[in-house]
């Protein structure tokens, strides 16, 4: 276990170096891996640790990232409010949708969590006066005052280590939680969904909990997204953005927390570098992804705290 | 007869025979599903690949229904090796096996995408003559899709409730456990089940090929729709996906008539959520999985 | 004595980093002008960004085969938007801070676009998106941004009058179900009034509608006579023959890029007579210029827009718009002396108002840049299947029913 945290506390030190090294270019792309890195995590309460295989958590994305600028636009909100705006749309639609959904049995629930997200897509497209629909809505992220200083957002460097903070903070509160006696009661309900149950636990509140959470996580990073790209489109609603967090996921490393940010790094990066030499990037993510899986169904952190183990 | 009551016919027509395909396409899901226990997340572009091959084939044989009868081969190939080699070895690992499922669809699409290209294409039709139908003219090629999607259908449930092997799949979504201590041989359940379950996809895909644009995408939608009937009529279950499917394609068709497009989708979606609610596990669904 | 040494070391190495410059600049002459094109090559537009980036290229031979832009040769680098507005904003940033590129071309989502251009004001370089939305030209636009392509209201716009005068006066519209069927719907109800007719019915339908009846059947009122439809692709063929089944007898008039991509003579008497506008004559004729004659050569398609070699066709109706905006660019840097970075404000003052004349350069027609809104005013044309054939019937000239701009970049700071 301490390999894990090792690995987690040792990247987020790592990204606090590169912020200052990196060629603006990259550090872009770093940027958007520590988002996604958030989502990422974030999914992991929900699949790796109590085996809730959702596919409708761009649901949360896309609310996250209007609960941002929606309320920049219309509220006149500072990016840390905006966030907060963005966490909570992710935290309520998922209690909406848990109190609904978490009750069904494996496959029903990742198809009607698949399907319930088709049908947001559906109206973020159609709702156009609230969402911009398919075209978006972008705004200007007023600065970060703190008082002494303001610090804008449209500096690259102040982006970077305000969504690291953000990483950070996700990160340190998911390790305490999977310490505490709510992240045992998770691993047990992944272990054994029945035998948990039978030893008094109400297996369903404890899930739902999980699945809060997770969905939090996605809408702070859908807000920290449209913050930085400073635009959101009914396009966050897609499944697309349902699939990617299951990608990361078991390439990454399931339950490991950070092992997801390996699984952003490697589709970040093909899809950064790979798609410009050649366009059908994806088969040979397609191709990277089964042998990953091949080699290890624990995914890539899985594997190596595996082998570290012995 | 009055002009509406025909208009809501034809409707309710077009839509039944646009559900007869999604039936072979959802039917081919639930199998997988409750064979092996796989969300099958390339399904769709495998309806996809058959669309595409079959309209690659025609001018090739000169003949559509001879590609209709190639493509299923041609498609049955492909699938045997997915299952043998990429999923079988993660049974019961149902999350990782629907991931390995959804690298699938990423390399099907792209290879769809390299050689088939972006540009959506339209395919002649089959069978150019049209009947007069109450008075208004209707296209053959539709009715010809309504026989030969019966056809298939009746020739899938004379093999799943008459033949032995047909009955050890179905003993298989019942129970698979049971069925492997009873001495079958689940692998070539397996590998059988997907091999069908793509192969309908396929042929649905041959079939609205000259009806619908082939397009690299045109996968996606279609899943979700299958997703939809499959959870409606129970997983698992085949009776349930076949009237799951002839009732949303039909009903969907007749409400265009009185809603607006938004409205209908919504209204496909707020009649799941009714259906979820008053039977959990659909309206056929089995126990517990 | 060492000290010495050091002290002459760094005098020389400053002097050397000075003369450095001057040298760089001296340089500037032969150094690349890197162009940046977020291309749609995969995803839903994937059929827009092939014959883009076939297009852009062409230009960009052409361009330097006769000497490169003020003596510089133009170094291309091309990103895929996967059509989607988040991968194009990161391919956007990747062309301009990886890359280094000066100015960005393309993508024919407006999505991407509008989520591009904000970055593209941040990042200060001039970006030349390819799409239809109104709104570029408007609030989600800035002085950095053009719009390089003719955007629904002006295309409506300039139709209006012939639509009132040659084909019908009382209409229906007929527009798939998103943004940019409504755009065409309310535009064209708009025009038609300013100039005295009526829009009596507004039917939209869900895009991959295979049976148009049940929206045309008992909607369109008699006493209509003509009908406006924006839909392509299959839709377009479900709807022309299920109106045809209902009134054969009307008028009909189809949005810019409706007939794109069909094969007219198997379409039959269903679209016989079928009007359409269009940015870009879909089929070479006789009666094309030499330009039109010679552009299609360059870009490698032959008589009915079809990719020679690979019969792949292009999106003509928008291909137009890249090719000439690399020349714009040409003329633009050349006349304002445009070095780099620094100059970009001198070179968005020259491409403010800037004018073009037909030519193989400019093959589509006159037109100009206008200045407070950036959008490209250009000529229409109108298209007609007469006997199975799709003609030129009509040029409408460059700036006719053109509206008035809804913002004024000219006065928004750099």
């Amino acid at each position: 276990m301490t390999h894990r945290r090792t690995f987690a506390l040792g990247s987020l030190a790592v990204f606090a170096v590169l912020g200052l090294l990196l060629p603006s270019g990259i550090r872009s792309l770093v940027i958007q891996i520590m988002i996604f890195s958030v989502f990422a995590m974030g999914y992991d309460v929900s699949l790796g640790f109590t085996n809730q295989c959702s596919l409708g958590h761009s649901i949360f994305f896309g609310a996250g990232a209007y609960g941002a600028i929606l309320t920049i636009m219309h509220l006149k909100a500072g990016p840390v409010l905006s966030l907060f705006a963005g966490l909570g749309a992710g935290f309520f639609f998922a209690i909406v949708l848990g109190i609904v959904c978490v009750r069904l049995s494996e496959a029903y629930f990742v198809i009607v969590t698949a399907i319930i997200s088709a049908v947001f897509h559906l109206l973020a497209m159609d709702l156009t006066w609230l969402t911009g629909g398919d075209d978006g809505l972008s705004a200007t992220i007023p600065p970060i005052s703190l008082g002494f200083a303001k610090l804008s957002l449209y500096n690259p460097l102040v982006n970077y280590y305000f969504v690291l903070l953000f990483l950070a903070l996700s990160y340190l509160f998911l390790e305490r939680v999977i310490k505490a006696p709510l992240g045992k009661i998770f691993i047990a309900i992944r272990e054994n969904e029945k035998r948990t149950q039978f030893l008094g636990y109400n297996v369903l509140g404890y899930k739902l909990i999980a699945f809060v959470i997770s969905a939090s996580l996605g809408g702070l990073s859908g807000a920290l997204y449209a913050l930085t790209l400073r635009y959101a489109s009914a396009d966050y609603f897609s499944f697309y953005w349902s699939v990617l967090p299951v990608v990361w996921c078991l390439v990454g490393g399931l339950g490991t927390l950070a092992g997801p940010w390996i699984g952003v790094a490697i589709m970040s990066l093909f899809q950064y570098y790979v798609s410009a030499w050649f366009t059908y990037y994806l088969l040979l993510f397609g191709i990277l992804v089964l042998i990953v899986l091949k080699v290890s169904r624990k995914g890539i952190l899985g594997y190596l705290l595996a082998k570290g183990a012995k | 007869m009055p002009e509406w009551v025909v208009d809501v016919l034809f409707l309710l027509m077009n839509g039944l025979i646009w559900g007869l395909i999604i039936a072979l396409i959802s039917l081919g899901l639930s199998l997988i599903f409750g064979v092996m226990g796989i969300v099958n997340m390339a399904h769709g572009d495998l309806y996809m690949l058959g669309a595409i091959l079959g309209f690659s084939l025609y001018p090739i044989v000169g003949n559509f229904w001879l590609a209709l009868i190639i493509v299923p081969v041609i498609i049955a190939v492909i699938a045997g090796p997915i299952e043998r080699y990429v999923l079988r070895p993660y049974e019961g690992y149902h999350s990782v096996t629907m991931i390995a499922t959804v690298a699938i669809s990423f390399i099907i699409q792209q290879i769809g995408l390299a050689t088939y290209g972006g540009i959506p294409k339209k395919m002649p039709d089959p069978w150019p003559i049209s009947f007069s139908i109450l008075g208004v003219s209707y296209p053959g090629y539709r009715l010809l899709i309504a026989a030969i999607s019966v056809l298939i259908l009746v020739a899938v449930w004379l093999f799943l409730y008459r033949t032995s092997f047909g009955i050890l799949i179905r003993a298989s979504i019942q129970d698979k456990q049971m069925a492997s201590a009873m001495g079958i041989d689940v692998n070539k359940v397996l590998i059988s089940t997907f091999v069908l379950g793509s192969v309908l996809a396929a042929i649905g895909g041959v079939l609205a090929a000259p009806v619908t644009q082939v397009s690299y995408l045109m996968g996606n939608d279609v899943a979700l729709l299958a997703f939809i009937v499959v959870i409606i009529g129970g997983l698992g279950s085949l009776e349930g996906t076949l009237i799951a499917a002839l009732g949303l394609c039909s009903l969907e068709g007749v409400m265009a008539f009185v809603l607006t497009p938004t409205q209908s989708k919504a209204a496909i979606f707020v009649i799941m959520v009714i259906i979820l609610m008053i039977r959990p596990r659909g309206l056929f669904g089995g126990k517990e999985r | 004595m060492k000290k010495w040494i050091l002290v002459t070391a760094i005098v020389a190495a400053l002097a050397l980093g000075v003369s450095g410059d001057n040298a760089a600049n001296a340089q500037a002459k032969k150094t690349p002008i890197k162009i940046g094109m977020i291309a749609d090559k995969t995803g839903g537009l994937a059929a827009y960004g092939y014959s883009h980036e076939k297009t852009i290229r062409a230009a960009v031979a052409k361009i330097n085969k006769e000497g490169g832009i003020a003596g510089r040769p133009v170094e291309l680098f091309v990103e895929d938007t996967e059509s989607k507005p988040s991968v194009g904003a990161l391919k956007f940033r990747k062309l301009v801070e990886t890359n280094g590129v000066d100015l960005v071309l393309d993508s024919n989502s407006s999505g991407v676009a509008i989520a591009c251009a904000p970055i593209a004001k941040e990042l200060k370089v001039p970006y030349f998106p390819s799409v239809s939305a109104t709104e570029v030209a408007a609030d989600k636009g800035n002085r950095y941004v053009f719009q390089s392509s003719t955007n629904v209201r002006e295309e409506v716009g300039a139709a209006a009058k012939f639509a009132l005068n040659k084909i019908g006066k009382k209409w229906v519209t007929v527009v798939v179900n998103y943004a940019w069927g409504w755009s065409n719907e309310q535009d064209f109800a708009m025009f038609i009034k300013q100039n005295g007719g009526t829009v009596l019915e507004s039917i939209r339908v869900p895009l991959g509608t295979s049976d148009w009846l049940p929206y045309l059947k008992g909607k369109i009122p008699k006493e209509a006579d003509a009908v406006f439809f924006a839909n392509f692709g299959s839709d377009f063929l479900s709807f022309i023959r299920d109106l045809h089944a209902v009134r054969p007898d009307i008028q009909k008039l189809g949005a810019v890029y409706a007939l794109s991509a069909q094969d007219i003579k198997k379409l039959g008497a269903p679209a016989e007579g079928t009007y359409c506008i269009t940015p870009f004559p879909t089929i070479a004729s006789d009666s094309d210029t030499k330009a039109a004659k010679t552009f299609r050569e360059l870009i490698g398609v032959d008589q009915e827009g079809k990719e020679i070699g690979t019969g792949t066709r292009f999106v003509l109706a928008y291909n137009w718009g890249m090719w000439e905006t690399m020349f714009v660019l040409k003329n633009a840097i050349e006349k304002s002396g445009w070095k780099g970075k620094s100059d970009t404000p001198k070179l968005i003052s020259a491409i403010e108002g800037i004018k073009w004349k037909e030519s193989v350069e400019f093959p589509q027609g006159d037109g100009y840049f206008r200045a407070q809104d950036h959008l490209a005013i250009v000529g229409l044309y109108i298209e007609q299947v007469v006997n199975g054939e799709l003609k030129v019937i009509a040029r409408i000239p460059a700036g006719e029913g053109a509206y008035p701009p809804l913002v004024d970049f000219t006065k928004e700071e750099f």
